[in-house]
């Protein structure tokens, strides 16, 4: 795992995310496809820290929520993707747009549960959004990010 | 999963001065982003573009409108000072006019001027140059008029000279002078003095304004008893780029 590659790349899509996609009404979560990423695509130790780390860095952009919201949802569910991955294999887009959409759902309303925000509508229908965003848009990402990190999508084996 | 419970139950001012942090460290990538998805996003609609020519075209009507905006505040700048100096008259109209030419040094003393197609100029209405009585209107048309001087030999206007209480007239010389005949020696006149048109037996003015000043008073030598006066304008006729034409209500 280059761990340099992965700050770099982390960094790059958090300021993409803030910066770039903060003011679309309907926008993908970066983050969310990347730590969908390297939990199919990394052993599950790799995929602990990332999924963490990625959490953080959610964190950092996900102002007014306090931070801790993400690092939990995302750490838990990357973990739980990692695990998953084991058992049923994640290459497939389908399969692939499927996970994005779950864990979007899923790490969103645990943020959002943790973070104690009001629930709404509006809150519902946002996490919807993204999550089928990311979905629609993250299979394609993944082999440019698979590019960037010098990581092999045709690799079969289960970790 | 202690790091993100520890985050978790920190206390907000904390974990928000980390986020904030953050945005400052990247403040400018942030920035950049931010606003090409601004610009991205703008609709920008053809219909409010146009051609290069048509704006350098507005560009300049811009430019004149300006120009006449600044020279209207000067205009209207006179015209109140002028209704704030002569608060006296009642149903007096001021029109701004301005000199094309002037004609002083030759046998004709007059001004032509130009004034706005609005104001109602007449003849023989008096002309102010420099807040003293310069002529009258001998004819006017369409936006152009001609104003004789008091110094051109065809004009004749009833004056009054300092306090003296005594009906005169006075006529051009052609020479950048005037001329008041037959006022009897009795009456106190020296250098200097004032001479106010009366506007006595005109509808065209009804207040004493300052025409000229005594240059010369002397007796006239075929009939000693009367004094032979010459007035000089107070302003340099010559010289004058604007004027002010009364307009009294009467003629309205």
């Amino acid at each position: 795992m280059r761990w340099f590659r992965f700050a770099v790349l982390i960094l790059a899509g958090t300021i993409l995310q803030k910066g770039v996609f903060e003011r679309l009404h309907t926008r993908p979560d970066l983050l969310l496809i990347l730590l969908v990423f390297f939990a199919v695509y990394c052993s599950t130790s790799d995929a602990i820290i990332t999924s963490f780390a990625i959490g953080f860095a959610a964190d950092l952009i996900g102002s007014p929520m306090p931070m801790g919201a993400h690092m939990i949802g995302f750490g838990v569910f990357g973990t739980l993707l990692a695990y998953l991955n084991r058992v049923i294999a994640i290459k497939r887009m389908p399969h692939q747009a499927l996970a994005i959409f779950a864990v979007g759902l899923l790490a969103g309303a645990t943020a959002c549960l943790l973070a104690r925000e009001s629930a709404s509508t509006g809150l519902y229908s946002g996490l919807l959004r993204t999550a089928v965003c990311s979905a629609i848009v993250g299979p394609f990402l993944m082999a440019p990010v698979a590019w960037c990190m010098h990581i092999k999508m045709n690799r079969s084996s289960r970790r | 999963m202690l790091s993100g419970l520890i985050l978790l139950f920190a206390p907000q001012e904390l974990t928000g001065k980390i986020q904030l942090g953050f945005e400052s460290i990247f403040r400018w990538p942030l920035n950049l982003g931010s606003n090409l998805t601004l610009t991205a996003t703008t609709e920008q609609t053809l219909g409010d573009m146009v051609p290069r020519r048509e704006f350098n075209k507005l560009q300049i009507h811009i430019s004149n409108l300006q120009a006449r905006l600044s020279q209207q505040q000067e205009d209207f700048r006179k015209l109140s000072a002028l209704y704030e100096r002569y608060d006296v008259w009642e149903g007096a109209d001021f029109a701004l006019a301005e000199v094309i030419t002037p004609k002083v040094k030759a046998r004709r003393n007059e001004l032509t001027i130009r004034y706005s197609r609005n104001a109602p100029v007449v003849k023989d209405q008096f002309v102010l140059g420099n807040n003293s009585v310069i002529g009258t209107i001998s004819d006017a048309s369409a936006g152009t008029a001609h104003v004789r001087l008091f110094t051109d030999p065809k004009s004749a206007i009833r004056v009054k000279i300092g306090d003296l209480d005594v009906p005169m007239v006075l006529m051009g010389d052609g020479n950048n002078a005037a001329r008041i005949s037959l006022v009897s020696t009795e009456h106190k006149v020296k250098v200097g003095d004032i001479v106010f048109a009366s506007g006595a037996g005109t509808a065209f003015l009804n207040t004493p304004m300052t025409v000229g000043k005594v240059a010369r008073c002397v007796k006239n030598r075929k009939k000693p008893l009367v004094w032979d006066i010459t007035v000089t304008p107070v302003c340099d006729i010559e010289k004058l780029e604007d004027v002010t034409v009364i307009i009294m209500n009467s003629q309205q």
